[in-house]
């Protein structure tokens, strides 16, 4: 029997001078002295696997979020403030209620995470209790991995609170692993979150690297090795029993782990712990499943308290900026309609909606906009709830940032100031000109998005002011009379047009100035068309009416000055 | 003597130390040839706020400084994508005559502001954000403090801030680099160069201006 030979190679070979009595599992009847240096060199060690080698081609940036049932619940904003109340995020574990996070307050108080409940209330009486939210943690983690798409297309969750992130080929766009780091440090540390973050060629590993604590790098192979060996073996997950069972054996790091033969590992512990070891070493395929990203951006924050302080709500918005523009950024897209809804106790929601001129994914210019309009709100009670929904997605591509290119510079930024005069002032308070091909002076030009082309046709001599309504003019002895009387400078000319959309003008325009020295643009109205005159006259004929027997004054209008 | 350095002082062949380094293109050339000889640095000045004070509105303050804007946005000029403000204009620019002038129509943004403070605030949001290479605003009622704001703003985004005012507000104290007057009379015009940055205040006889 070769069997309880290999077990005892095993066991001579792993059972170390600490590891005191040997427990049970292990230990079979069997002949202890048979050659166990053969049977040594015939079992296949852990580590030894000759196996394909998978470590090359990736590498795997872990970040957990250990703090996310406290951070799904409230901002880092309220969780600090709260006036010093300590609070604690609770579950229930086999039966009893165990403290899995709590705020600043709590922990100077000396309440950690894992503490059962009853030594919490031991520690703060009036310590404040939140059930954990599990679908809302699982809501923020998933729109983390959709954020975290900025970094790398190839995003994986894992729950209950990590993402992975495959980096081998973001390295020469951040500008190396530093540099990304770097960055991804102070990108979570603006989302307000708490995180452990590893490295290393395969998933399972940098997850384990992960679990023990922040910081781990393994580039290569090798050196995944020694940084798994390191290990304890609780960073695996494993299940309790398991793990009672490995350190019966006297086996607390994963090095002890990887020195164990293969077959008698599976078969004492399990095929699929050995599974698992080979795909962390990167001696088995360890594919992930690619998060995706939904169409839309769609979040939720509670807020555990009523807010009713702009910068506390908004500060909260701001964080869900950042988050949108990392998943817009991952989706290559940008947005035009977003809209905010702040949902109050008794009250209907108030919404705030920003529309932006052009597809726009710069958080500072959101973030602007949305200030602005917050300001402009009228809260009617504290706020308990926020969401933010972006509108359709479109393509925008990223910009490679041109030092010298003034012209592509006033293309892409002359949005952000329509937008924020149109943010204050209102949508239709903000327009650009164009010009309309139409002789009747009213229609032709009109007020048009900005930006919007015009073709020049050549016209009469027009004046730079115009009056939106034509002002009737004072007649003095039958003639037109504006701040002194006018002296004609041109005209007639007649501009006669529009009779068959209804607003048919028959006119007779004037270029005059007058005593200080205006130059106006003057028209008298012609009494009425060829027609509607012939009418009128015969119905006085028929009438014998006396008043159409003189000659009418014509109706004088100033319509516009030569400024 | 006082007479000789008087002289010297006003000769522009002069270079005083006092100035700020003048940049090549720190003006803008007004299109009226007599206003660009009197104007020190000969034409508007770029980045910073040009005050017009007028006793009525038409009287001719738009062609002052039409030639300039059409200038501005010209094409191949160095302006051309930049944009031209109105804020709170009192008429409407007629479109047909703006164009006519040589002014690019698909460049210009209209703000309809009515509150003071709102006028204030666009035109600075404007004058400081960069797109804009001219922003024209109506404020009869700004005070030194918010000009002050508005030419601070203007240096900031490099944009000529143009200021319609009432003839009235001529005593209060202005920052603006450029102030004038414009006096309208039945048969002349008259520029009162109140204030120049650089320069001394003088009439000039505006019949430049089409009556």
């Amino acid at each position: 029997m070769s069997k309880p030979g290999k077990s005892l190679a095993l066991f001579t070979d792993a059972a170390l001078a600490d590891a005191g009595p040997v427990e049970t599992g292990f230990v079979e009847p069997g002949p202890v002295e048979s050659g166990h240096t053969s049977s040594a060199h015939t079992a296949q060690l852990i580590c030894e696997s000759s196996a394909a080698d998978f470590c090359q081609e990736h590498l795997w940036l872990a970040l957990r979020f250990y703090d996310l049932p406290l951070e799904a619940l409230c901002h880092d904003q309220v969780r600090n403030q709260t006036d010093g109340h300590a609070f604690a995020v609770v579950s229930e574990e086999g039966g009893r209620s165990v403290v899995i996070a709590c705020n600043q307050a709590a922990n100077d108080c000396g309440i950690q995470a894992g503490m059962a409940l009853s030594a919490a209330y031991a520690l703060i009486p009036e310590l404040k209790l939140v059930a954990q939210n599990k679908a809302q943690e699982q809501e923020v983690l998933k729109r983390l991995a959709g954020w975290a798409k900025k970094y790398t297309p190839m995003v994986s969750l894992h729950s209950p609170e990590s993402v992975l992130l495959e980096i081998r080929g973001s390295l020469a766009l951040f500008g190396g692993l530093q540099a990304l780091l770097q960055k991804l440090k102070q990108d979570i540390h603006a989302l307000g979150l708490q995180h452990y973050h590893a490295i290393a060629p395969t998933p399972t590993a940098a997850l384990w690297l992960c679990r023990h604590h922040s910081g781990h790098i393994a580039a290569d192979a090798a050196q995944l090795h020694t940084e798994l060996g390191e290990l304890p073996v609780t960073c695996t997950g494993w299940a309790a029993d398991t793990l009672t069972r490995l350190r019966g054996m006297g086996i607390h790091r994963l090095r002890d782990c990887l020195r164990l033969p293969r077959d008698g590992f599976a078969r004492r512990i399990g095929k699929q712990r050995l599974a698992e070891l080979d795909r962390a070493l990167g001696k088995a395929p360890d594919p992930r499943e690619n998060y995706q990203t939904p169409e839309r951006y769609v979040a939720r924050r509670e807020f555990l308290f009523a807010l009713d302080k702009l910068d506390m709500i908004f500060n909260g918005l701001e964080q869900l900026l950042r988050e949108l523009t990392g998943f817009l950024c991952g989706r290559q897209s940008g947005i035009q309609k977003l809209r905010v809804r702040l949902y109050h106790q008794d009250a209907s929601a108030s919404v705030v909606e920003l529309g932006m001129a052009a597809v726009c994914r710069d958080e500072q210019r959101l973030a602007s906009l949305l200030h602005q309009k917050l300001e402009q709100l009228e809260l009617p009670e504290p706020v308990v709830a926020v969401t933010m929904e972006s509108g359709l997605l479109y393509p925008l591509a990223g910009s490679d940032g041109d030092l010298f290119d003034d012209a592509a510079h006033h293309e892409v930024h002359w949005p952000e100031l329509v937008e924020k005069l149109r943010a204050r002032l209102g949508v239709r308070a903000v327009t650009g000109l164009c010009l309309v091909p139409e002789h009747r002076p009213e229609q032709a030009w009109k007020y048009a998005e900005p930006g919007t082309p015009s073709n020049a046709w050549k016209q009469r001599r027009r004046p730079l002011w115009v009056l939106s309504d034509p002002c009737r003019m004072p007649l003095r002895q039958g003639k037109p009379h504006w701040h002194g009387v006018l002296t004609r400078v041109h005209g007639p000319e007649r501009i006669e047009s529009g009779w068959w959309d209804g607003q048919d003008v028959a006119r007779d325009y004037f270029i005059a100035t007058n005593t200080q020295g205006l130059c106006l643009w003057i028209y008298r109205e012609r009494a009425h068309h060829e027609w509607a005159s012939d009418d009128q006259a015969s119905d006085a004929q028929k009438n014998h009416h006396p008043s159409n027997d003189q000659q009418t004054h014509y109706a004088w209008y100033l319509h516009g000055m030569f400024a | 003597m006082n007479d000789v350095l008087e002289k010297l002082l006003d000769n522009r062949k002069l270079w005083r130390g006092s100035r700020k380094p003048g940049l090549r293109d720190a003006h803008i050339a007004t299109g009226h040839a007599v206003l660009d000889q009197f104007l020190p640095g000969g034409g508007w000045p770029r980045a910073a706020l040009t005050e017009i004070l007028i006793d009525k509105p038409g009287s001719g303050e738009l062609q002052l400084v039409m030639p300039a804007l059409a200038r501005l946005s010209a094409d191949g000029a160095k302006d051309q994508h930049r944009w031209v403000s109105w804020i709170a204009p009192p008429f409407v620019p007629y479109a047909p005559a703006l164009a006519d002038g040589g002014i690019k129509l698909s460049r210009m943004l209209i703000v309809h502001a009515k509150k003071g403070m709102d006028v204030l605030w666009a035109a600075e949001q404007a004058l400081r954000c960069g797109t804009c290479s001219a922003v024209l605003l109506w404020a009869s009622k700004a005070d030194a403090q918010s000009l002050r704001r508005l030419q601070l703003a203007a240096e900031e985004g490099d944009s000529w801030g143009i200021v319609f005012r009432d003839a009235a507000a001529r005593r209060q104290h202005s920052p603006a680099a450029v102030r004038l007057r414009l006096l309208s009379e039945q048969t002349h015009k008259t520029l009162h160069l109140l204030k120049s940055r650089g320069g001394r205040p003088l009439r000039i006889a505006a019949d430049f201006l089409n009556p």
